[in-house]
């Protein structure tokens, strides 16, 4: 299968320093180190999922990609560019949609927004017209088109980002945390019109995202990153196979039980306790390591003291393996 | 079509759409210059001077004040406010010339702050009876022209210094009055102490402010000062330019070594 991007040990560092007159001095330097020998490799019509924590490198590695940023070391290609050597090439056939509101002119309509982008990346004036009308018709913003991106909804201005990354039809799409603050309806709407580019359009799509479940249902494959280094790089069901020994149970107890994760963390083979309250009910999710205990033995602990309502056992999502090998 | 001309024609348009859309332009294009034309013409007739004397002074000085706040406000800033809108790093990712984009944007600001020059000259004309009487209508249009140009080139070098740092408004209001002063736009230079004429000569402006006065005066063609000031505008435009390019390179390399296309 045609790798169109390709990671070569890429890395970035950022040196920090306390204060300005330090800098000059160049003294009590600290190295950061966002990317860490990153290798990587993405298929062309494929939906790259790449996934972290916050600060764990992602947006660098989305910025070097794209020739935003330079790296300290290592490279990458895209689509056989050297993103050194043909930053040109490279920018030519790719698109950058980042998430949240800016990288708009909000003072201007939809339809400007996207004609000065199109005419900025060549586009004649005729085809420029009928592609812009055909973007703001697939992300459903085509009859807001004339009004001034302030008065859009957030979700308007996330699809607009989109068409907007589309108007040159590039190759390369990525997508930097695209559903961020949407409510649920219009980030499955987006989620719907992403997939439909890599199976419709043939595009190839790098998506962060901080959604496990968004992942897990758009993601061909995916890769984890985590403090800079990848430590998983499958699909979503390998990933679930290979790491998923965790298994997440939640129960459910009655009345509002303060503090009973500390009943349960320290036990062996619970990975994790997470609780919250609700209706006079504490619900507790526990991810356990069956190899070493067992929900009975869990159950039987929590019900000398408590009442227990329900017991549920699901099996591993995306999410508990990002859990498990994160913190890790 | 050339991608220069492309990003130039389309910076020019894209700020035209944003001024349009901002009440500020209004303020800045016709409030304030009239209002300082006003208040300097009671100044000059306070200390008694003759309105022959003070009335290009007041009609040009107040009418480029108002093209000088559009170049600072809405021009040069222009880069700046691409990255805190976060459209700067789209741009840089765009085919064509960044560059030649916030100049087109600068040029547009100029270009329309001539609404100011007409303005306070109408205003000057008809409501304050200034003797005002265009001798050489020709060469007074290509010193316009001339000004705007000037003026545009050296937002462009704001526009990158902008760049380097994050208290750009400190910095405008800065510029806005040095350049009042310095520039001799309401008054000659000759009255700044002697130390400060070659800070006022190093300006393009001074020089284009004086080929504008020489051609609403006198016969333009036939004076040897107007063509002393084309020459000098035209050579100082030139090293503005020069120094906007490598401030802009520079610029450009270290906002992609450091990452700082969309810090501000």
């Amino acid at each position: 299968m045609e790798s169109v991007i390709k990671t070569y040990d890429i890395s970035r560092e950022y040196i920090e320093y306390p204060s300005f007159f330090k800098r000059i001095r160049g003294e009590g330097s600290r190295i950061i180190v966002a990317v860490d020998n990153l290798n990587i490799s993405v298929h062309r019509g494929e939906l790259f999922g790449f996934l972290g924590p916050n600060g764990a490198g992602k947006t660098t590695t989305i910025k070097m990609l794209s020739t935003l940023l330079l790296p300290t070391k290592g490279t990458a290609t895209i689509l056989g560019n050297d993103i050194l050597k043909a930053p040109n090439e490279v920018r030519k056939r790719i698109s950058v949609v980042f998430g949240g509101e800016r990288g708009l002119y909000w003072r201007l309509s939809g339809r400007d927004n996207m004609r000065i982008f199109a005419e900025l990346y060549g586009l004649d004036s005729s085809e420029r017209m009928d592609r812009i009308d055909m973007l703001l018709e697939l992300v459903g913003i085509a009859d807001r088109a004339d009004s001034k991106v302030e008065t859009y909804s957030k979700g308007m201005k996330q699809r607009l980002h989109l068409a907007r990354g589309l108007v040159h039809d590039p190759d390369i799409l990525f997508l930097d945390e695209p559903t961020l603050g949407l409510d649920p309806t219009i980030a499955h709407e987006l989620r719907k019109t992403i997939r439909n580019l890599c199976t419709r359009e043939k595009k190839t799509v790098f998506l962060t995202t901080h959604y496990m479940f968004e992942a897990d249902e758009l993601c061909d494959r995916v890769a984890i990153i985590h403090r800079g280094t990848l430590i998983a790089n499958d699909t979503p069901e390998n990933l679930k196979r290979q790491f998923g020994t965790v298994t997440p149970v939640t129960i459910l107890l009655r009345g509002v039980v303060p503090q009973v994760e500390h009943v349960l963390t320290s036990r062996k083979g619970v990975h994790y306790v997470e609780s919250g309250i609700q209706d006079n009910t504490t619900k507790l999710k526990v991810g356990l390591d069956q190899d070493k205990v067992c929900v009975e033995d869990i159950v039987s602990l929590l019900e000398k003291t408590h009442e227990i309502i329900s017991v549920e056992q699901g099996s591993p999502t995306l999410e508990d393996v990002f859990l498990e090998l994160t913190r890790s | 079509m050339n991608p220069y001309w492309i990003s130039l024609r389309r910076g020019f348009i894209s700020q035209l759409q944003h001024e349009r859309a901002d009440i500020l332009w209004g303020i800045h294009a016709f409030v304030e210059p009239v209002f300082v034309a006003f208040v300097v013409i009671m100044l000059y007739r306070f200390v008694g001077t003759s309105s022959q004397d003070y009335a290009t002074y007041v009609v040009f000085g107040s009418g480029f004040i108002g093209v000088w706040a559009m170049v600072l406000s809405f021009g040069g800033k222009s880069i700046f406010q691409e990255r805190m809108q976060g459209t700067l790093e789209l741009m840089f990712l765009t085919p064509v010339s960044l560059f030649t984009f916030s100049f087109g944007k600068i040029l547009s600001s100029a270009a329309t702050g001539l609404v100011s020059v007409a303005a306070v000259l109408a205003v000057g004309k008809f409501v304050l009876r200034l003797p005002i009487h265009i001798e050489s209508p020709g060469l007074f249009l290509v010193s316009l022209v001339m000004t705007i140009v000037t003026l545009s080139v050296f937002g462009l070098v704001l526009a990158s210094a902008y760049m380097l740092t994050r208290r750009v408004a400190y910095f405008m209001n800065l510029m806005q009055y040095m350049i009042y002063v310095l520039g001799g736009l309401l008054f000659p230079i000759s009255v700044l102490p002697f130390w400060v004429r070659p800070i006022s000569y190093s300006l393009s402006l001074t020089w284009a402010l004086d080929a504008v006065r020489v051609s609403v005066s006198q016969n333009a063609w036939e004076s040897s000062v107007f063509w002393m000031d084309a020459a000098m505008v035209t050579f100082l435009t030139a090293v503005y330019f020069v120094v906007a390019v490598v401030l802009y390179r520079y610029i450009r390399k270290i906002a992609v070594r450091d990452g700082k296309l969309s810090v501000y």
